[in-house]
């Protein structure tokens, strides 16, 4: 039952049948067992980081907020709080995110710059079952740096029985894209991109014909502002229907944030929105 | 081995069945009589758990002079054969049907042990469409809560007999008057009005001390569900979860909703996150009420998810 999402699609139909059909078959994993031997953990760590070290107590770093227990693991919102302001000298270069039980467990990952001001990034993810789920950061002189937290996702029992596949595939890739409260020059400030968009997995059943929509999502959201790069997004089907992303950027006098969007079709779409920003005083950081 | 150290073994083992068989529903609570004919079992209200065997929620029967209706059938199949064993307690006659007020996994699986004895079970068309699509999901998370053991036998059972709206029924001798109020706590809901004794099992419309967990509900439509059962006056209410109440008592489901959706569209006007909304939306006046901590997160992402494909 520990086969990837990226196998062949009868293994993938497969082995959802085994899991509706004998879901207790394999062992759930539970808050107490060690996070750090978890074998597909270990493996995706050892390809990802070929062995360097991974300071497991990152809280000076990154803080990872997620719901001990999710009503609906198709919805399980997510917060990394990056704990420092983003300096040229010392900034988060990239976060991956991990989601230990997931049929495809590394769900991707987000890259920030300087111009980032805070490498803070909120969405929303599909959590299978009862799982470890991790963020790796990066900083900009190597290191890296986990946060951990334990997550209870429970299937959503009473969630509205069937989409339309194809009208959400037809109103796929409305982009919004919008600036939280009157930004300041020179202060991070809060966005938030919302991108319309079906974001299947390929592993669901529509309930009503029996059939499994083929997998269908957003894998690349570059955000820039001024034309320089602040958020850049390269994700899968982990991310949930609708992909939402909060993060900041640091607006200066006036500019453009601007959002680019991939999706597996290669549909290519743009969100912009201009920001006018209040001449900066002595603010205090955004930061929590 | 000699003969009669056999016979004691097979004594002993004997003995040790039977007292598991009579241990087999531990927790399984006593009916209270709530007026002449009409019981109710009333679950621990608390979340479903292992120690409490998924016995959290209200269910009950009524007793005519052909036969019982049975409303409600707890989280089990094991918990509807407890059900089935503890009315023969009561009275020899025969259940006649079964009643789902609503589609919600503390309140559906022990209708596999009333179907194994032929008994028709009724639900509102739209609950029973909402158990026949996503009742394999629910019964997958209570076996993942609380064990193999205490699901076994548990299966989907859909509800044979289906009513679209309000309907006046006679079942066992005594008139029922299943109510419909339009999509409210789900799309499907009934509430049983016992004409004779005037007592209503209100099914996941009330809830007595304890966060209702929204899973796929109206609000608008489940308020006005309640001011329409307030309407009604009644002496003696069996919510869906706590002690039973007056008709007055109801009334406090809908203060939790209506404080949670303003909370929630206030919080998201501001620009909250999710996150940070889930965390910090909160309706003082019910945060001793159980399940709290789990369920007001829960409903407050609902909510603001909702807002957001507005």
């Amino acid at each position: 039952m520990k086969t990837t999402w990226s196998g062949t699609r009868a293994v993938t139909v497969a082995t959802l049948a085994a899991a509706l059909f004998a879901p207790y078959a394999a062992r759930a994993a539970q808050p107490d067992d060690d996070p750090e031997k978890v074998v597909r953990w270990l493996d995706f760590k050892e390809g990802t980081f070929k062995g360097r070290a991974i300071d497991p107590h990152g809280d000076a770093v990154i803080k990872l907020d997620a719901p001990a227990r999710a009503a609906d693991a198709a919805v399980v919102p997510i917060a990394v709080n990056a704990q420092f302001p983003q300096t040229p000298t010392h900034y988060i270069r990239k976060l991956y995110l991990f989601i230990d039980e997931n049929p495809e467990p590394y769900a991707g990952s987000f890259e920030f710059t300087p111009e980032s001001g805070l490498a803070t990034i909120e969405t929303r993810v599909r959590v299978e079952d009862y799982t470890f789920m991790r963020v790796i950061a990066e900083t900009n002189d190597g290191k890296l740096y986990s946060a951990i937290r334990f997550v209870k996702a429970s299937g959503g029992c009473s969630a509205p029985a069937d989409k339309d596949e194809d009208a959400a595939e037809r109103t796929a890739g409305q982009v919004r894209i919008q600036a939280e409260g009157q930004a300041v020059a020179g202060k991070p400030e809060l966005a938030q991109l919302m991108v319309r968009h079906p974001n299947r997995t390929g592993m669901a059943m529509n309930q009503v014909t029996r059939n499994y929509a083929t997998a269908y999502f957003i894998r690349k959201v570059s955000v820039t502002y001024a034309d320089k790069p602040v958020m850049i997004a390269n994700v899968n089907f982990s991310i949930s229907e609708n992909p939402n992303f909060r993060f900041y950027f640091v607006p200066g006098g006036s500019g453009e944030l601007k959002a680019h969007i991939e999706d597996t079709k290669n549909k290519q779409w743009d969100g912009a929105v201009a920001i006018s920003a209040q001449p900066g005083g002595a603010q205090t950081s955004a930061m929590k | 081995m000699t003969a009669s150290r056999w016979r004691a073994l097979v004594c002993m083992l004997l003995f040790a069945l039977s007292t598991l068989a009579r241990a087999a529903m531990s927790g399984m609570p006593a009916p209270v009589a709530i007026a002449p004919g009409v019981y109710a079992f009333l679950g621990d209200n608390d979340a479903v758990a292992p120690a409490n065997h998924g016995i959290v929620a209200n269910n009950g029967f009524i007793v005519g002079p052909e036969g019982v209706t049975v409303i409600d059938t707890g989280a089990s199949y094991r918990y509807g054969r407890a059900m089935i064993e503890a009315i023969r307690k009561i009275t020899p006659l025969p259940v006649k049907l079964v009643i789902i007020t609503h589609q919600a996994p503390e309140f559906v699986f022990g209708a596999a042990a009333f179907r194994d004895d032929g008994v028709p079970i009724l639900a509102h068309a739209r609950a029973a469409q909402l158990i026949r699509e996503r009742c394999s999901i629910c019964l997958a998370n209570l076996r993942k809560t609380l064990g193999e053991d205490e699901m076994a036998g548990s299966r989907v059972t859909v509800p044979d007999k289906t009513v679209n709206g309000t309907t006046e029924i006679e079942s066992g001798g005594r008139q029922l008057q299943l109510l419909h109020f339009g999509p409210a706590s789900t799309p499907g809901d009934l509430a049983v009005l016992d004409t004779q004794s005037g007592v209503l099992f209100a099914g996941g419309l009330v809830s007595n001390g304890r966060i209702p967990e929204l899973r796929n509900e109206q609000i608008p439509g489940w308020l006005a569900a309640l001011e329409n059962l307030h309407a009604l006056d009644l002496k003696t209410v069996i919510p869906g979860f706590g002690a039973p109440l007056r008709g007055d008592g109801i009334m406090r489901t809908g203060d939790y909703l209506r404080e949670l959706d303003a909370a929630v569209k206030r919080a998201y006007k501001n620009g909250v996150g999710l996150t940070e909304a889930m965390h910090t939306v909160q309706v003082p006046a019910f945060e001793h009420d159980k399940l709290y901590a789990i369920a007001q997160p829960q409903n407050v992402q609902r909510i603001y998810l909702q807002l957001e494909k507005q």
